[in-house]
């Protein structure tokens, strides 16, 4: 009885799925690995995407934190894992600039599958209100005034530094670097003025503070807007500096994956985005949603990535 | 001002409060007590289900779990000799060998009473001083932080009692482990033998994991093979109901009180730094009580004071780890990070306007915090008395388990099989430790603080141009500095004294 039973609704279900072949692609629970510890702006935006995008896949998601070793582990488990679609890895990018900076060696872009970009992380330069200092200009003119006298701060991005290394070199500006092991160490030195500035990616303590009008934002490190401050100005496109650095925070399948599933994925994360509710949740929170197709990430990608070693090299030859 | 408090009592009467600080309590204390799980682990598990509670229920819930988890972890310490959590450490000198006397009930009840009272003191010192609390953290810059952690690391490694000279070996093993990942100034990979996984460190989970329960089983399992032919088994002869080994007098209540305002004042002030952490409380708390008390030698054998030392030291840290998360929007440790997490995720950002725009919400929440308290102490009271029973398992099955649970542990933390090879080899090295009588505990701490302090120091010397003067310039830093010469000197004149008077 319960055989007959069961081959039943087995022929049922094949039948009804002959139909919809093309759209049966997540059947089952859909892993995100986040390469980081909870917590951070890299765990917290995807967790707040991630509601959005069961309802649009139909099928849970679970996220799985892999830190450690800056990202970079964790993004390789999924580039090894099968390539069905059921296992992606977001945030995945920082992980490209980390793999440089660690052990020397650059990813190829082209061993793996760019989904879609959901905001992008760009780091700014802040300082206290009550300084002598309100722009980039005067800040410059101050450093040139005090020599060896003005720290700046990085809330944890080795990439950061040297673009602001490359800038100081450039300007023949005479400043201390100070590195910090994560943005809310940095943010909380830089409003205690223990620092004269510090860098810090957007959502982090110190940016929430600027929010609310206690720090100053002097320079955007990078190339995208940043929605509470649209008048920044921007280090590359508005100074002409040639170095930049801005991190798409996208989703990335293993390479391999059928492109029917990674278009599937690509939708998904852009009909999220398009949602009111969840824009406005993400821009309360201080971050910047943004949606780029898997083409254009890969692209910008590979931009960025050509920058870090010219980078490197100008900084070392000043040495 | 009114008005918001009544609003903040519309929001904390509700009966998903109460249900989801009962459970985290219970959950918190479920794995606080599973040597190998942890309450940041818990948290890190159930954060998904706060998606679905409003803002109060899930940090009820959230602080409920770490709440519970500190005070879970000190019923394997004192029954079994391994700590539940690493912050239960410090219990473990006193509580076994209270517990190996026939004393389990007490040395439990000692501990319950120690967490809830100093949770309660740093808790109000959270509410009513957070503003004042914030001001002075914000006056910690990189070369005060310094001074701090030199003073912590030099108190810690001098006073931990042994040998002064097994001491200062496991000090230096444990910040010769702390050089192991990325060079904090220029980043570039350190000692990692070409794992990746090590950049970040090697991490402190899978490590205490390692240390602590993992290196404990395979004492157990030496000594249960060396005793096989034995019939007698040192068992611990579980405390009868009733008797006052199984109670916690009105008199002894009153001797630890001393100790539990003491150590609830140096887990404040440990709690205002953040990132320094609960275990460190909990050790510095032990050494000063140990150097306060009329009776020093009972230190270790079991003294009612250590464990309450011990667990006031690291509960009074959770408070005021709380007061840069509010009033800056900057985690003092993980778990503060994941309830960050839990107020962005719902759209609201902890910072300077956090407690003028939210008023009512931050009331509620300190309800929220007294209510947990209030569950620790009552499901605490229960598990205590159920808890004894644990002794009854077999010591193969427990054993078994808790060797399960410390692979499970250390996997879960990062998801990463690298993480259990980890919590494997220092297991061993536990092991070797306990062989060659060198403090644990010592270690992990001189592990802890090496990596800030390492930080800490080259922070400070980028910003002063490699200037030491920066170390004497400032008040705060010149006085911890006075503080840790002074003790080190004090330290060497008693050795030296107390060598020529024993030789002839």
């Amino acid at each position: 009885m319960n055989k007959l039973l069961s081959m039943l609704l087995a022929g049922t279900v094949s039948l009804f799925c002959m139909g919809q072949a093309q759209a049966a692609f997540p059947e089952k629970p859909l892993n995100v690995i986040v390469a980081y510890a909870p917590g951070g702006t890299s765990d917290i935006s995807v967790r707040m995407l991630a509601k959005k995008l069961e309802t649009i896949m139909g099928q849970p998601l679970v996220i799985t934190n892999k830190g450690g070793g800056a990202g970079v582990p964790g993004f390789e488990y999924v580039m090894k894992a099968k390539p069905d679609g059921y296992t992606i890895s977001a945030p995945a990018t920082p992980a490209f600039s980390a793999s440089i900076f660690l052990r020397k060696k650059a990813y190829d872009l082209n061993e793996m599958s760019f989904v879609g970009t959901y905001m992008i992380n760009d780091r700014i330069l802040l300082t206290r209100t009550d300084r002598p200092y309100k722009t980039w200009e005067e800040f410059k003119a101050y450093i040139k005034a005090n020599p060896g006298k003005v720290s700046i701060g990085s809330g944890a991005s080795q990439e950061a530094l040297e673009v602001l290394r490359s800038v100081a070199i450039k300007e023949g500006l005479d400043v201390n670097f100070v590195m910090y092991k994560s943005g809310g160490e940095a943010s909380a030195d830089l409003i205690g003025g223990h620092i004269d500035a510090c860098e810090l990616g957007v959502g982090t303590a110190g940016y929430q503070s600027a929010r609310q009008g206690k720090l100053n934002i002097l320079l955007n490190l990078g190339t995208g807007a940043i929605p509470d401050f649209p008048n920044v100005p921007k280090l590359h496109a508005d100074l002409g500096h040639p170095f930049y650095t801005s991190v798409p925070y996208a989703f990335i399948l293993p390479k391999g994956t059928p492109e029917d599933i990674r278009a599937t994925w690509e939708n998904a994360i852009k009909l999220a985005l398009q949602d009111p509710e969840l824009k406005d949740a993400m821009l309360k929170a201080g971050f910047s949603p943004s949606f780029m197709s898997g083409q254009e990430t890969k692209t910008f990608c590979q931009e960025e990535l050509k920058i870090i070693p010219s980078m490197l090299e100008f900084n070392k030859k000043a040495k | 001002m009114f008005e918001s408090l009544m609003t903040a009592l519309g929001m904390v009467l509700d009966w998903q409060n109460f249900f989801w600080s009962l459970f985290g309590v219970t959950f918190g204390i479920i794995v606080g007590a599973i040597p190998g799980l942890s309450d940041t682990m818990a948290i890190v598990l159930l954060l998904p289900f706060t998606y679905y509670l409003g803002p109060i229920p899930s940090i009820a819930m959230l602080m409920g779990l770490s709440k519970g988890g500190n005070f879970g972890g000190s019923i394997p310490a004192i029954l079994f000799n391994i700590p539940g959590t690493p912050q239960a450490m410090i219990t473990t000198f006193d509580g076994y060998p209270l517990a190996k006397q026939g004393k389990s009930g007490k040395a439990l009840k000692t501990a319950l009473f120690a967490s809830v009272t100093a949770d309660t003191a740093s808790d109000l010192v959270l509410i009513f001083l957070a503003a004042p609390v914030a001001m002075v953290a914000l006056r910690i810059g990189p070369p005060e932080y310094s001074m701090i952690l030199l003073f912590s690391l030099v108190i810690i490694s001098l006073a931990a009692g042994g040998s002064p000279c097994r001491g200062l070996i496991s000090t230096g093993i444990g910040l010769l482990l702390a050089t192991v990942g990325c060079d904090p100034e220029i980043g570039t990979p350190r000692f990692n033998f070409g794992f990746i996984e090590l950049a970040d460190g090697i991490s402190i989970m899978p490590m205490a994991i390692g240390l602590l329960a993992f290196s404990e089983v395979l004492l157990q399992a030496e000594r249960w093979y060396k005793d096989r032919n034995n019939k007698t088994h040192d068992e611990i002869t579980l405390s009868r109901p009733g008797t006052d080994a199984d109670r916690l007098t009105p008199a002894e209540m009153k001797l630890c009180l001393p100790t539990i305002a003491r150590s609830t004042l140096i887990g404040s002030f440990v709690g205002i730094v953040p990132g320094i952490g609960t275990t460190v409380g909990a050790y510095l708390s032990y050494i000063w009580s140990r150097k306060k008390s009329p009776y020093p030698e009972k230190f270790g054998n079991g003294a009612l004071e250590g464990i309450a030392a011990s667990e006031a030291g690291n509960n009074a840290v959770n408070g005021p780890n709380l007061v840069p998360l509010l009033t800056l929007g900057i985690p003092g440790n993980l778990a503060a990070a994941l309830i960050l997490g839990g107020f962005m995720i719902k759209g609201l950002v902890p910072g300077p306007q956090f407690m003028e725009s939210n008023a009512p919400m931050l009331y509620a929440l300190f309800a929220v915090l007294l209510i947990s308290n209030l569950y620790t102490l009552v499901v605490g009271g229960i598990f205590v008395h159920y808890a004894k029973k644990l002794t009854r398992i077999p010591k193969t099955v427990l054993f078994s388990c808790v060797m399960l649970f410390s692979f499970i542990g250390s996997y879960v933390n990062n998801s990463s099989l690298f993480d259990v090879g980890v919590m494997f080899v220092f297991g061993l090295v536990g092991y070797l430790f306990a062989k060659l009588r060198l403090s644990m505990p010592t270690m992990i701490v001189a592990f802890f603080l090496g990596s800030l302090l390492e930080h800490k120091m080259r922070q400070s010397l980028l910003i002063s141009r490699g200037d030491w003067t920066i170390f004497v310039d400032r008040p705060i830093a010149l006085c911890f500095l006075a503080m840790t010469v002074f003790i080190t000197l004090f330290y060497i004149v008693r050795l030296t004294r107390g060598r020529k008077a024993a030789r002839p």
